[in-house]
């Protein structure tokens, strides 16, 4: 039970649950030892009774004894008196003599009184009230001891001697009585001699009981005696004038002629005092052991509790972090192994901090601080001051794939180390040199101001070629720089303004941007509809527009260039290159390039059934070239819409084509076998490799429009074009050119050769319906032949 | 310590015996011994005859306690009576010579005789004459210890056993009825009536006691029952 309590009080303190402990303990034992003590003292108590009334009555009976030898001595002496043995002979003529002799030896003896008794049982002379004494009587008065005699209602203690002819005599010639009133046997003295009061009652025939003598009032005593009633073994209890008292019937003297017994008692309270004085005492005892004993379990519990709540409070500051505390010492072996512990844990706790912000903060293979330690380090100090004109200068090294793949990664690597440990060297004293990224390192400096400056120190240093394994390898890199301002103000801010810079600078040919707000919202814009890619070739969002190529030869239209429009119901038009970019980007290039072919297959077949037999130009990304059944899917389009392969035109710019030329050339290769012309758009912005354009399936240069927009004006331009065309001619492929805006530049391409043009002079990009409204306003747009038509 | 031979029971017997001792020649022996067997000595007997076997002329003629004045002596002797105990016929005058360089002081208060004499150191009182019958218990007032009987007899016969516990004496032929006494016996002893018919070939009666002796009270007896025997 004790248990069940204890447990279920978990959810107090330390100090409660000792406190309670010690009280229960501590009730506990009071009441055993109050149980113990009223048992033993009550058991105690009976046995000294007990031992009380067989001492009195041992003393009683002594008492007695004692009363009688006295006087038998005094008697025997007596009879062996010549003169008194005289005085009896003479005593039939002169008992006058003998009476006096009688009564003088009576008070001499402290008796009352006497009779002298013939041999043969007649009395000789007798005091008042001892004429009726018969010599039945004197066998049991004779020996040292007497014996009691009844006589006139009155009991006497009574020693009878023989008076003998001489002291050896056999036979008595008489006898002396000498007699003791009872009253004057169960003195005070017995009473001071005895513990316990003494009672004589005596048991006559057909008489009740009735108490001849007391050390006490004889009717007390009487009614004491009256109602007593046995406890146990011989012990009674009686109770009279609201006492109780305890006590013993012994046998006082047991004569054939009488009865005499002893009632030897005492009040409750003599017997049981030290009882109930015991149980006082024990209480107060255990009062004042119960007070040490909380105070003990006080202070107890404060020695074990406070440093408890010591070490609970220091636990809880390492749980906040704090590592560099005082562990506080306890004054108990378990206490003192808790705190040990809580040691120990802070300082693993501490240890593997470090280790986990060693892993966290710095980067494995260049020991450089990390992106995280840099974002760390930025809100740091910003949060020690708004104004720290914090600046980072993000470093791509460029084309480090290839670097990647030439090198292997091993050598990659290492080559990123060194150029690590040249920055670490270099801008020691700039607040942080990081590696962002894999390829992307940063510095960190403190003043915007320095921002070009710097920049142009990491073009410096990072001039010279690194050695690898005998490899001298030589990078190039772009640098996009931010700076905190008031829209950028953390280091996260910071970070992806110097990426989007560094993104814009990428897209560009200087080889660093500095991030302005333009950027940012740009940016933004675009992640946005990143999101919504996915979607735009199903919800009708993506629709193409149609720009018409005008065959200079024929004066008419041939083909139209399909253009992939996307209207965003919130942002309205979103320029291609820049939703083609994100597309390229998301992996949603290639769902975008199908659905493009596939409408433009479509479109044609439509128009054709409207009579128009127009070629289709779809431009196709770098990524699409990657696409093992990209032929595969154009091929089962044509078929599936009975569209004869010439119908069609895959327009792939310079770039594209010269990025990934082995791939380029596979893909073009499988198309071109189908019989889809293939043209090379932007021709002139890239560095065509005039040998693998040779090996190209190509039907087709498309001259980028910034030769041909000032082309009427621009003689340098119209060299350049009218060398592409001739160059053209001399492959044997078709040239188309963009961006023609007049018509003077229209009569220009005639002239050169030029096989088809395209430019807001002839149209802009028309929609479906513009376009169709667009044919029938102009007679040169090429029929479907009348047999095809058929 | 006490010596056999200075118990001395004297019998005075008178002139005129002789005749009678000489017509009785044979000696008739009584003996008493306990229950056990065993010989008592100084038991007093006494025989009286029964009347009808016997003339009343014979047995004034022939008793042993003659009328007359007897004497008879008890010695006060380093402090005790001597002898213990005196078997004597009516009117025996007893001196009490006090052989001692001690006083005496001998007295009785039997009923038989009460007397007290004071005796100086090596003094002899005159002699206390015993008229009646009866046992009288001698002691001295002064040592507690001192006790003597004197049995005074009314028998025509009395005695006691000698030290091999035999008493002898001439008496005529007929029955006679023998008392025995001794401090040490019992009642029934005592009260107890023996018969015994006196012939001329039938001389030698052993009487045997019913009880056991009492308890001895004095020096006296373990030299009666024990050392005689």
């Amino acid at each position: 039970m004790l248990i069940n309590v204890l447990s279920k009080v978990n959810h107090f303190s330390l100090k409660t649950k000792l406190l309670l402990s010690f009280t229960i303990i501590v009730f506990s034992l009071v009441l055993v030892t109050i149980y113990v003590t009223q048992s033993v003292a009550v058991t105690h108590s009976k046995r000294i009774l007990q031992e009380n009334i067989r001492v009195s009555n041992v003393v009683v009976h002594e008492h007695v004894n004692d009363t009688a030898k006295v006087v038998h001595k005094a008697a025997t002496n007596l009879s062996s008196d010549f003169s008194l043995k005289s005085l009896i002979l003479n005593a039939k003529t002169d008992s006058a003599s003998l009476n006096v002799a009688m009564n003088n030896f009576s008070s001499r003896f402290n008796t009352s009184d006497f009779a002298v008794l013939s041999a043969q049982g007649e009395i000789i002379v007798n005091s008042v009230g001892f004429s009726s004494l018969s010599i039945d009587k004197l066998d049991e008065l004779k020996g040292e001891k007497g014996g009691w005699l009844y006589i006139n209602d009155s009991f006497y203690l009574s020693v009878a001697v023989p008076v003998k002819n001489t002291p050896l005599s056999r036979n008595a010639m008489a006898y002396l009585v000498f007699a003791k009133p009872i009253e004057r046997v169960f003195n005070q003295d017995l009473a001071t001699l005895s513990n316990l009061n003494v009672a004589v009652y005596a048991n006559l025939p057909n008489m009740p009981e009735q108490v001849v003598s007391s050390t006490l009032d004889l009717d007390f005593a009487q009614h004491v005696l009256k109602r007593r009633s046995l406890i146990e073994n011989d012990l009674y209890t009686s109770s009279f004038d609201q006492v109780n008292y305890y006590g013993a019937i012994k046998t006082l003297a047991e004569q054939p002629s009488l009865q005499l017994y002893l009632m030897l008692f005492t009040e409750e309270e003599k017997v049981f005092l030290s009882y109930t004085a015991l149980l006082k005492n024990v209480i107060v005892l255990l009062a004042i052991a119960s007070i040490i004993a909380l105070i003990f379990a006080l202070v107890l519990s404060q020695t074990i509790s406070s440093p408890l709540l010591k070490l609970s409070q220091v636990a809880q500051k390492i749980g906040e972090g704090e590592h560099s505390i005082n562990i506080p010492c306890g004054n108990t072996k378990e206490v003192n192994r808790l705190a040990d512990a809580i040691f120990q844990m802070n300082y693993k706790i501490t240890k593997r901090n470090t280790e986990i912000q060693k892993l966290a903060f710095v980067d494995d293979l260049t020991e450089l601080p990390n992106r995280t330690a840099f974002y760390e380090f930025v809100n740091q100090r910003l949060s020690e001051s708004v104004k720290v004109p914090l600046a980072l200068i993000l470093i791509d090294i460029a084309k480090f794939t290839d670097i990647n793949d030439a090198i292997g990664y091993q050598s990659a690597d290492l080559l990123l180390n060194q150029i690590a440990q040249r920055l670490a060297k270099h801008f020691a004293d700039k607040l942080m040199v990081i590696r962002m990224a894999g390829n992307q390192f940063a510095i960190l400096i403190d003043n915007n101001k320095d921002i070009e400056k710097t920049v142009t120190e990491v073009t410096e240093c990072l001039h010279s070629p690194f050695s690898i394994d005998d490899l001298r390898i030589a990078i190039n890199q772009k640098i996009g720089c931010a700076h905190i301002d008031t829209n950028i103000s953390d280091a996260r801010s910071l970070a992806q303004a110097a990426d989007i810079a560094l993104k814009v600078a990428k897209g560009g040919y200087s080889s660093y941007v500095i991030f302005d707000e333009s950027l940012n919202l740009y940016d933004s814009h675009k992640l946005a509809l990143m999101s919504e890619l996915g979607n735009i070739t199903q919800n009708g969002q993506l629709t193409l527009h149609y720009q018409p190529q005008l065959c200079l030869e024929k004066n008419k239209v041939e083909n139209v260039e399909c253009l992939a429009r996307w209207i965003h119901p919130e942002f309205g038009f979103v320029p291609p290159d820049v939703f083609i970019e994100l597309a390229e980007h998301s992996g949603q290039i290639k769902a975008i390039t199908r659905f493009v072919i596939t409408r433009a297959i479509e479109q044609h077949s439509h128009w054709r059934s409207l009579g128009y037999d127009i070629v289709m130009a779809v431009n196709i990304s770098t990524i699409d070239l990657s696409d093992k059944h990209f032929s595969e899917f154009v091929h089962d389009t044509l078929i599936k819409h009975n569209v004869s392969a010439d119908k069609l035109i895959i327009e792939v710019t310079e770039s594209a084509a010269m990025e990934e030329p082995e791939l380029a050339l596979q893909c073009l290769s499988s198309l071109s076998e189908i019989g889809i012309k293939l043209s090379i758009d932007d021709f002139g912005t890239g560095y065509s490799s005039m040998a693998q354009l040779k090996k190209m399936p190509v039907n087709e240069l498309k001259i980028d429009k910034a030769f041909v927009l000032n082309l009427a004006k621009d003689t340098e331009d119209q060299s350049i074009v009218a060398t592409f065309i001739a160059l053209a001619k001399n492959l044997n492929l078709a040239t188309v050119a963009e961006g023609v805006e007049d018509q003077a530049s229209l009569d220009l391409l005639k002239q050169m050769g030029c096989t088809y043009a395209q430019g807001y002079h002839i149209s802009r990009p028309l929609s479906e319906n513009a376009i169709i409204e667009w044919f029938k306003s102009d007679t040169n747009i090429n029929l479907v032949a009348q047999q095809e038509v058929n | 310590m006490l010596h056999r031979q200075s118990i001395v029971i004297i019998f005075t017997f008178l002139a005129g015996l002789s005749p009678i001792a000489k017509a009785i020649d044979d000696q008739t022996i009584v003996s008493v011994s306990d229950k056990h067997g065993t010989s008592l000595a100084n038991i007093v007997i006494e025989l009286r005859p029964v009347q009808s076997n016997m003339q009343d002329r014979e047995i004034s003629e022939l008793k042993h306690n003659q009328p007359g004045v007897h004497k008879a002596r008890i010695e006060q002797k380093e402090q005790q009576f001597t002898p213990h105990i005196s078997v004597v016929s009516i009117d025996t005058e007893i001196t009490f010579p006090n052989l001692d360089n001690v006083q005496h002081h001998v007295y009785s208060f039997s009923p038989a005789k009460t007397f007290e004499v004071s005796l100086q150191e090596t003094f002899t009182s005159a002699p206390i004459k015993f008229e009646e019958a009866g046992i009288v218990e001698l002691g001295c007032n002064i040592h507690d210890w001192m006790l003597a009987y004197v049995f005074v007899s009314d028998a025509p016969w009395f005695g006691q056993t000698k030290s091999d516990g035999k008493f002898e004496m001439n008496l005529p032929a007929g029955d006679y009825e023998v008392g025995l006494w001794h401090p040490r016996l019992n009642d029934a002893d005592l009260e107890r009536k023996f018969v015994i018919s006196v012939q001329a070939d039938s001389r030698q009666f052993t009487l045997t006691l019913a009880d056991e002796l009492l308890p001895s009270l004095s020096g006296y007896d373990s030299v009666e029952a024990v050392d005689a025997y």
